[in-house]
């Protein structure tokens, strides 16, 4: 028997949307998720863990896509950069822009030029959601401790960090202002 | 001011667009605020929707045709050996492996590619054919029907290698008994310039200084990898190739000039995306070269993605360089003239455009000082190391690492303050356009309100050096660099002497097509692929000010395919360029539709062209007559009998862009390598913990002219981009091989790629000098930041060391090396 031979049928939500799909059991949750759900906005950049482009919320919890097998996502609920607006327009916390329902942390990395690129952004703008869902007044140290695990190699991070300051601010105004909070 | 903040208002307009009888809406043309430029406002970025959500379209999201078949790369475990054989018979035999390709295969498919040196003895393809040269060098390739699948029978190939003994330093590279990379010699290249009568300018000073500058090997390798997808179709005897390069298409020519088909039957696309490029992806074009010679002999579409460790230790860096420059300098803080000796590494391979880093900062090897005479001996040199290409800075920032660093040391002679001495040498405001020894042409600058700007920005009257701490060193440094953009496609005719030149060559192109379709909606095509500059919003500004339509309303397209577009020979964004030549060509392909829709809409009103301007999307007379945009568009393409004589049915242009100040070399080897020449000066203050070697930046400030800035974010944002890269390589990042050659930094583990948590905080000034070579007047600012940093920070660290007796001439910075620099005595053996 080789490695390939050792499969599994792996059943994730990803997005909201079941994902079905019978894979090697050697199969990285970031190739799942690329490959066969069709999330090409997890990015890959490193597959060490170190760099943080295939951050995705599992289970509301950050994690890095290439160090988890897909077989060990099974059953799981994922969220990619994808799902961030209908996540927001869900929880009422939505900024509509161009045309798009934007999460406020996206706008904020928009609005603040925390972004070049955009090969590490997905990734970064989900890793500031598993902070912002556990602190929403985080202080500049809670931020280099949410996010140290991405790289960005555009921008200097300076403006990220202002991009994330933006977000916790307006989240928390658009709570305030809609009782988003208690829902 | 945001976009929200410009005029809601437009011209109304009624008219349909079938082709009716000419509708002439009188307007109070008085009453109609006009819409404030978008140039110069700091828009949020178009791309950004888009990239937030992970709906961006990058190489790896695309699967062009179908029976894709995945490839994995055996590479060399050793930098320098014979191949005596490859055995693949077992690798065959794995379940979906279609083929193994090794180098015999691919050099019987394709060509070596060019040298642009005097010693060609080179013989470069895509993948060592009988010998590696570097550690990591391809030595086969196997197609498989699966990525995981390839990278299994990897392990299946047996190669036998005969070790040979590697060489490492360019200084002993250059020594008669070194190991040979290649026959006949490791000098690729050795050229001696003179610049003026310097022997005489040295013998009159007062003071010679002397040093040794040594900057290792370096490199900002991007987020995103490479990737390649080939497809040779044998029915049609064409060849399609996808991959993320980022130009410059003078290396397109290069890749189809080794292919066995004519340059008409090979496709390049470039998709819309793409994740980081800093130069590195110049140097894609060997993989595209490889991979078309695999889907040839293998008889399939393949795809490459390449992984971060394959990226780490093969696919391109920096040339590292020892450079030894002497200043000739007077008590009065005069500088007469600079002369160096350098040796450059291009590790196993000198490929084009190398050996660029040498030459590409010809133009400006002066830097930022009036000087009479300038020499320079240049050694191009191979070593066993990963061959390099374009970085960031390509070639400045090495060389203003030393420059910079003599000029403080030169100040340190005459006992004059280094602030003083750079002062005293500028250029002055009013000797632009200023032409440099060795025949570059400055085209705008005030070097000197920038310097003092950044001066008081930080505060220089009252910094001092003392600190109440025993622990702690400080130390204040600075640099001015001249930042060169657009290089020019000639400067490597240097690396000949005049008699072996054959083809000399001038000028940088760029080739933008803008196009006002019947709806009246603007596009532009442009043949470039950004890798995070903006270009969809900056060109989006520039054109909605030519045409007078809103910034919403223009759509940028973005990539390129070569069968499709009308592209130039240097397209691509490098160098800087797209802020310079593709700012300023944008702005001449919407000039002239703009021209287009003057003519026609004067001819619907019924008077001169001279009597109407183009505003809010209309074209409107003296009398407040105004025929719209959509109005003009609608009549142009459906009902042409309307036009005036002579004129063709089309809102479009191409401008295929020149600028003539970019010549050819000359007999007496001066060329103005670049378009525009900005400016960058930095200042730093920093704190060395003598204890621990830790250094921490205590303020940095950057004073940046670009020219006209189109997007203030945007231009920021490159700023700090290149300064956090300059930032990176002088304390962090950089590639180390051990005595055999074998690299040490092959993963993000080991590469010390900075973190949030070692973000530099800075501050930004900015000075505006339009550049009078260009449209808009705007100059590249991608690498300034790069270019001025690394020596602003040396500088600084020395200044605290030199106060315990230490020299510094080397990067990185790092805590242990300082503190090895301190504590000699505990270090030594």
């Amino acid at each position: 028997m080789t490695a390939e031979q050792y499969t599994s049928t792996v059943t994730v939500t990803v997005n909201g949307d079941e994902e079905t799909h019978e894979v090697p059991d050697r199969k990285l949750l970031v190739h799942f998720l690329r490959e066969d759900a069709g999330c090409t906005g997890v990015h890959q950049g490193c597959v060490v863990g170190k760099c943080g482009a295939c951050t995705v919320v599992v289970d509301g919890t950050p994690m890095k896509s290439c160090m988890m097998y897909s077989a060990q996502a099974n059953g799981k609920e994922i969220m990619t950069a994808r799902g961030l607006g209908p996540k927001a327009e869900e929880e009422g916390v939505a900024l509509e822009d161009d045309g798009d329902m934007l999460h406020p942390i996206q706008k904020g990395f928009k609005e603040n030029h925390g972004l070049q690129c955009g090969y590490c952004t997905p990734g970064f703008v989900l890793s500031t959601y598993g902070l912002l869902s556990e602190n929403d007044s985080p202080s500049e140290a809670d931020i280099d401790a949410a996010v140290s695990g991405n790289i960005c190699r555009c921008t200097g991070y300076n403006s990220i960090v202002d991009s994330i300051e933006w977000a916790a601010e307006e989240l928390k105004a658009i709570r305030a202002d809609t009782g988003a909070a208690d829902d | 001011m945001t976009d929200d903040a410009r005029s809601e208002d437009t011209c109304s307009d009624t008219a349909r667009t079938d082709g009716g009888a000419a509708a002439v809406k009188a307007v109070e043309a008085e009453e109609q605020p006009a819409r404030e430029k978008n140039v110069g406002q700091p828009l949020k970025r178009k791309e950004d929707n888009r990239l937030t959500t992970g709906r961006g379209r990058y190489i790896e999201d695309l699967e062009p045709v179908p029976n894709l078949h995945y490839i994995a790369v055996l590479r060399s475990p050793l930098a320098h050996a014979n191949i005596e054989s490859i055995d693949a018979s077992a690798a065959l035999e794995l379940p979906g492996v279609k083929a193994v390709v090794t180098g015999q295969d691919v050099a019987a498919r394709v060509k070596p590619f060019p040298a642009a040196v005097q010693n060609p003895s080179n013989a470069y393809y895509p993948i060592a054919v009988d010998k590696v040269r570097y550690y990591g060098e391809p030595v086969a390739v196997v197609v498989a029907d699966d990525r995981y699948r390839a990278h299994d029978a990897l392990e299946h190939i047996r190669v036998s290698y005969d070790r040979l003994d590697p060489i490492l330093d360019p200084e002993e590279a250059v020594e008669d008994d070194a190991p040979q990379v290649h026959e006949g010699g490791n000098v690729a290249n050795h050229r001696v310039l003179e610049y003026g009568d310097v022997e005489a300018e040295f013998d009159a000073a007062d003071h010679i200084v002397e040093e040794r500058f040594e900057y290792p090997r370096t490199a900002y390798p991007p987020l995103e990898t490479y990737g390649v997808i080939a497809d040779y179709d044998d029915g049609q005897d064409t060849l399609d190739i996808w991959a993320n390069f980022q130009g410059p298409f003078s290396l397109h020519a290069v890749t189809t000039a080794v292919l066995p088909l004519p340059e008409n039957r090979i496709t390049l696309r470039v998709p819309s995306d793409q994740g980081g490029g800093f130069g590195v992806k110049c140097s894609l074009y060997p993989y595209m070269v490889l991979l078309s010679a695999v889907s040839m002999e293998a008889g399939v579409p393949v795809k490459w993605v390449e992984s971060r460790q394959e990226h780490l230790l093969a696919s391109s860096m920096h040339a590292n360089r020892v450079q030894y420059l002497e200043g000739a300098v007077d008590d009065d803080g005069n500088i007469r003239a600079i002369r160096f000796r350098q040796y450059d590494d291009y590790g196993g391979y000198v490929r084009p455009p190398e050996p660029g880093a040498t030459y590409r900062p010809i133009a400006n090897w002066q830097g930022p000082y009036t000087m009479n005479a300038l020499g320079a001996e240049l050694f191009a040199v191979r070593t066993n190391k990963c061959p390099t290409g374009p970085n960031r800075g390509y070639g400045c920032h090495l060389h203003y690492f030393a420059l910079e660093g003599l000029v403080d040391r030169m100040a340190e002679t005459i006992d004059m303050d280094p602030a003083e001495l750079r002062l005293r040498n500028f250029i002055e405001d009013d000797a632009f356009p200023f032409e440099s020894l060795t025949g570059g042409l400055y085209d705008s600058g005030q070097y000197e309100k920038a310097m003092r700007m950044g001066l008081e920005a930080i505060d220089y009257e009252n910094l001092t050096t003392e600190s109440d701490d025993e622990d702690t060193l400080v130390g204040i440094g600075m640099a001015a660099v001249v930042d060169p953009q657009a290089s020019n496609m000639g400067y490597l005719d240097v690396a000949l002497p005049k008699e072996m030149r054959k083809n000399t060559k001038s000028g940088a192109l760029e080739a933008i097509t803008v196009i006002v379709g019947p709806d009246a909606t603007v596009k532009v095509d442009l043949t470039d692929s950004p890798q995070g500059q903006g270009h969809e919003t900056t060109v989006s500004q520039i054109v909605a000010d030519e045409l007078g339509v809103p910034f919403d309303a223009v759509k940028v397209n973005t990539g390129i395919d070569t069968s499709a577009d009308s592209w130039a020979i240097s397209s691509g964004t490098y160098s800087s360029r797209f802020g310079t030549i593709g700012h300023a060509a944008v702005a001449k392909a919407a000039g002239k539709v703009r021209d287009q829709i003057l003519t026609i809409g004067a001819h619907l009103l019924g008077v001169s062209v001279d009597r109407v301007e183009l505003r809010d999307e209309a074209v409107v007379s003296d009398e407040g007559d105004a025929v719209s945009l959509r109005r003009i568009a609608g009549t142009t393409y459906w009902d042409p009998q309307q036009l005036p004589e002579g004129v063709e049915p089309k809102l479009a242009a191409l401008s295929v862009m020149g600028m003539n100040q970019a010549t050819a070399v000359t007999d007496d080897d001066k060329v103005n390598s670049s378009m525009t020449y900005a400016f960058g000066a930095h200042f730093a203050v920093v704190e060395v913990n003598k204890r621990t070697g830790v250094v921490n930046i205590r303020d940095y400030v950057t004073v940046h002219d670009p020219g006209t800035v189109v997007n203030p974010l945007i231009v920021r944002g490159q700023i700090e981009g290149g300064t956090f890269h300059g930032y990176a390589s002088t304390f962090y990042e950089f590639h180390e091989y051990d005595e055999t050659g074998t690299l040490q930094t092959d993963s993000l583990m080991d590469y010390a790629m900075p973190t949030i948590k070692e973000r530099l905080k800075m501050r930004h000034e900015h000075v505006e000098t339009p550049s009078p070579f260009t449209e808009i007047g705007s100059k590249g600012t991608g690498e300034a930041g790069t270019q001025a940093t690394v020596p602003a920070l040396s500088n600084a660290v020395r200044n605290a060391l030199i106060q315990a007796d230490v020299d510094l001439d080397t990067l990185p910075i790092t805590p242990d090396r300082v503190w090895e620099l301190l504590h000699p005595s505990e270090t030594d053996d």
